[in-house]
């Protein structure tokens, strides 16, 4: 192999760098205590995750005691509140939570638009479009004789909506790759699939009926309390696999950072990360918002959160991210159980609330 | 002495345009190539074009009697290092901008010797002030350092620089060129300049390619830049004078 011979030979001026011994200078020490402050930071935020997961599993209008929930396993009312109830909710906060900025981060990153987020590739509305054409026309999600509307039935409705998010999402890389669009195609072709799925979903409710046009709207409202134990295992064995491919990714992100053509330069596959960081972002976004329907700002504003507080270092800001979505996700549920309690609030409108305003701030003070 | 780098008839088309004509030169190890040329002239496509970053239509690139074409992008990327011309900042820091040079060389993680050889080049710039600077907090003259220590991490056996001392004032713009001859030297590997400065070019070439819409119109040492090619290839007359021994091209008004 001639050329990793003669790559790899060190000149005369790196030879002499070799052979002294493992000792590090001041800059790589300086280095080696910016990386502990890194990881000092994930952990902290894995701390307060921690914390806001057991506050997130204590709100809501039936008191808990952690003395009779164990005690009684399986019996007590407390306990099935506990186990059918409350812990469901909370872990399907902590992984949309994560997977949302996850994916936001990563879109981010390769599409190089600080505006993209897990919805760029008009995710949301396919998966609106899907949800609607169910509900209106083959008529599922309407959950009779309760009384009340309780979302819809997750056999017919999730399937749908992750197929339509998937829809517009194929369309677009199909034509990215044949194609070769830039960044900038990529994300006007989102808009423009957004607007299609939009116009055919009001299509739909113009010509349903009220039950139906109600439902299509209540699925809308992103509820983290609508998953359970089974659809929690599909978000999870989504989200790991991504995480992972994410990780393992991190040094080529950084790379991309710097613009596609250093990036090329540096060996980096530039067509092939970004298609296949697109497609599973979305695919993690996809299943979160047909089990959970749509709860906005997440995506966008936790990397930008993260960047400013510790840069741009994939290998710290993906997990970093991840698991800020989730501490922001639990704590915005735990606000929308306890706004006004006992109703409960959609968590979806809550994060919009309060994303907006915590996103101009961030602009505010990156201007500053 | 064999060449290190050989360019070969390397003809290249952006769909039906055509950009680069049988190009042909060679650079010895050592040496800095000037690449001169107007705008549009196919300056930068042809230092693409030797990295395999866009792929030659025909032609053949060479490393030390190598096909490069046969190489994955990875081993490419320890061989050839590429500056673009227009380079920005971003949430990186210093240290890590740098780091990255040495991806080509790495596995999963950066190893101690990666982490060492981005702490000498930092040292060697005169950066160590700034190694924990996100990038986009630095002057223009602080980030072409930067993205020089980049190329210069992956230990590249050729340099490509694309109109590299754009955007830096005198002083820099001739430590830059300093640091580029001594890295040429030191390490005994090749560096192709693409540059607009006639005088900076005479002053640190050691050989020179002169192309014209896609074609080589002179190559060679300092001796092929006359005034009458000049005059051919950018419209203007010139003159060289000498200065304490140097060379110098005064454009005629």
């Amino acid at each position: 192999m001639g050329p990793e011979k003669g790559a790899i030979r060190p000149s005369a001026e790196s030879e002499r760098v070799d052979m002294r011994p493992m000792s590090e200078g001041r800059i790589a020490r300086t280095y080696r205590r910016h990386l502990r402050r890194r990881y000092a930071f994930v952990t902290a935020l894995l701390v307060l995750t921690g914390l806001a997961l057991i506050y997130g599993l204590q709100v809501g209008p039936y008191a808990l005691h952690w003395s009779r929930v164990l005690a009684h396993p399986g019996q007590s009312v407390e306990a099935r509140i506990f186990w059918s109830i409350r812990l469901p909710r909370v872990l399907a906060a902590v992984i949309v939570g994560a997977s949302l900025a996850l994916a936001g981060a990563v879109m981010q990153n390769v599409l190089h638009n600080p505006l993209a987020s897990p919805f760029t590739m008009g995710i949301s509305h396919g998966a609106m479009f899907g949800a609607a054409l169910v509900i209106g026309v083959m008529g599922a999600g309407w959950e009779g004789g309760t009384g009340h509307l309780v979302g819809a039935r997750p056999s017919a409705v999730v399937p749908a909506a992750f197929a339509g998010a998937m829809v517009g999402v194929v369309v677009i890389l199909v034509l990215a790759r044949l194609r070769g669009f830039t960044p900038e195609a990529i994300v006007l072709a989102g808009v423009a699939m957004s607007a299609l799925f939009t116009a055919a979903t009001t299509l739909i409710q113009y010509f349903t009926d009220e039950t139906a046009l109600v439902s299509i709207v209540y699925w809308t409202f992103g509820d983290v309390g609508r998953p359970a134990w089974g659809d929690i295992g599909w978000m999870i064995g989504v989200f790991v696999p991504a995480l992972v491919y994410f990780l393992w990714q991190r040094w080529n992100f950084n790379a991309l950072e710097s613009g596609d053509e250093v990036a090329r330069s540096l060996g980096v596959d530039v067509a092939r990360v970004r298609l296949l960081g697109l497609l599973i972002a979305s695919l993690l976004t996809a299943v979160d918002v047909a089990f959970v329907g749509i709860i906005g700002f997440v995506g966008l504003i936790c990397p930008h959160f993260v960047r400013l507080a510790i840069g741009g270092d994939h290998r710290f800001l993906l997990p970093a991210t991840a698991v800020t979505g989730a501490l922001l996700l639990l704590l915005a549920d735990a606000l929308a159980r306890s706004l006004i309690s006992p109703d409960i609030l959609p968590v979806g409108v809550l994060t919009s609330f309060l994303g907006a305003p915590m996103f101009l701030y961030l602009l505010w003070r990156r201007s500053a | 002495m064999s060449a290190l780098l050989s360019v070969e008839d390397l003809s290249y088309a952006y769909k039906h345009l055509p950009v680069l004509h049988r190009v042909t030169f060679q650079v010895r190890a050592g040496e800095i190539a000037v690449v001169l040329g107007p705008n549009g002239a196919g300056k930068s496509t042809l230092l693409k074009c030797v990295a395999y970053m866009l792929r030659p239509r025909e032609g053949r690139v060479s490393v030390a009697g190598e096909d490069v074409r046969t190489w994955s992008a990875r081993q490419r990327a320890r061989v050839f290092a590429y500056v673009p011309q227009i380079n920005t900042g971003n949430m990186l820091t210093v240290f890590d901008t740098v780091l990255l040079g040495r991806k080509p060389h790495m596995r999963w993680s950066p190893t101690g010797r990666d982490v060492r050889v981005v702490e000498e080049l930092l040292e060697l710039l005169g950066l160590d002030a700034l190694a924990l600077r996100p990038t986009n907090t630095l002057s223009g003259g602080e980030l072409q350092k930067v993205v020089l220590a980049r190329a210069l991490a992956q230990e590249p056996r050729i340099l490509l620089l694309d109109e590299f001392t754009n955007n830096l004032d005198i002083r820099n713009r001739i430590e830059a060129m300093q640091w580029v001859q001594h890295v040429v030297r030191a390490r005994n590997i090749a560096a192709v300049v693409v540059t607009h400065e006639f005088n900076l070019a005479l002053r640190y070439g050691d050989r020179y390619i002169v192309i014209d819409k896609g074609r080589v119109r002179a190559a060679g040492d300092r001796s092929v830049i006359t005034p009458q090619l000049l005059e051919d290839v950018f419209g203007i007359r010139v003159r060289v004078e000498h200065i304490s021994g140097h060379p110098l091209i005064v454009p005629l008004l």
